[in-house]
């Protein structure tokens, strides 16, 4: 059963094999800790979300939809249940440079659009900085470029974790790069 | 740009309290649906005990006894005739009743032992860990 793919083995649990959940989880754990917890900052915490969230893909399970990807379903419940904790702490990065439509002033008054370069994920200092620099971005900002660039989720995945078409996904995955380019600029 | 946070170190425990936290979630569900189906069928129970005895009440009251009676008795030339009397005389919504209460009591009685199995189980899985 190891070689399943994770749709066949939410069918061999829905089928009454429990030994396939099991399975399921074990290859999300340490993904989805990680995921949270650059999301949340707070490990402690992050350990209680990802039992929270692991329990609710349990319980909703009659309700995923098995012509989508599992993992992407797991991770828009990850971002839902982080968000909520966010809130509830009252931390929420909404960003200042947004407006009320999401579209960011800050980022049209950039010049420069090349993407980042390479150099700047060399070394250990720049890698921390990039991590902080993450951190000042918005949560759905943060959500996609974790997912595109840490994770492999292709834009229209991501698209649905975080509830946005492609067209907006795609547009924010440019604008949170320059944010950051524009944020680690002085330290390249 | 591939962003790594490989170095997050994951608590060494997680992933077991997880399993554990949805193993105890399980056993919580079984043992609801363990009330539920004991609960119909107990209901269920009672049910056909009441069916029986209406049915039983439906039967003396239309003269179904009488007809098997003459059918074994004496009434082997007008057999046709004294079938079909058989047959109006059964309480038919009574019987569909009975057998519609009785597949209710025999499908809530299995997953009432199929989920005290597997909550047994369950549990003792828990309890080792």
């Amino acid at each position: 059963m190891e070689h399943y793919t994770d749709n066949e083995l939410v069918e061999a649990y829905r089928e009454g094999d429990d030994e396939a959940f099991t399975l399921l989880t074990n290859r999300y754990v340490d993904i989805l800790y990680r995921f949270v917890y650059r999301l949340i900052g707070n490990p402690s915490a992050a350990e209680e979300l990802t039992q929270d969230i692991f329990l609710k893909s349990w319980k909703s399970l009659g309700k995923f939809d098995a012509t989508k990807e599992w993992k992407t379903w797991l991770f828009a419940i990850a971002r839902n249940t982080s968000i909520d904790w966010l809130r509830k702490k009252k931390s929420i990065n909404f960003s200042q440079f947004d407006d009320s439509e999401g579209e960011s002033t800050f980022a049209d008054t950039l010049r420069d659009m090349e993407p980042l370069q390479h150099e700047l994920f060399e070394t250990k200092e720049n890698e921390v900085l990039v991590k902080n620099a993450l951190e000042t971005l918005p949560v759905d900002d943060q959500t996609i470029i974790m997912l595109h660039d840490s994770e492999g989720l292709t834009f229209e995945a991501i698209g649905e974790v975080v509830g946005k078409p492609l067209n907006t996904v795609k547009s924010k995955y440019r604008r949170a790069l320059v944010k950051l380019k524009a944020l680690l600029a002085p330290n390249i | 740009m591939t962003l790594t946070f490989n170095e997050i170190p994951v608590p060494k425990d997680l992933t077991s309290r997880i399993h554990d936290a949805i193993a105890k979630a399980h056993v919580a569900r079984r043992r609801m649906m363990v009330f539920v189906g004991s609960t119909f069928g107990a209901l269920s129970l009672a049910s056909m005990v009441l069916l029986v005895r209406t049915i039983y009440t439906s039967l003396e009251a239309s003269g179904f006894f009488s007809y098997i009676s003459i059918l074994f008795s004496d009434g082997s030339a007008y057999w046709k005739e004294i079938g079909l009397s058989i047959l109006d005389s059964l309480p038919v919504w009574g019987i569909a009743a009975f057998l519609a209460v009785t597949t209710a009591f025999i499908v809530s009685t299995a997953q009432v032992i199929r989920n005290t199995r597997k909550t047994f189980i369950t549990s003792k899985i828990i309890a080792w860990n």
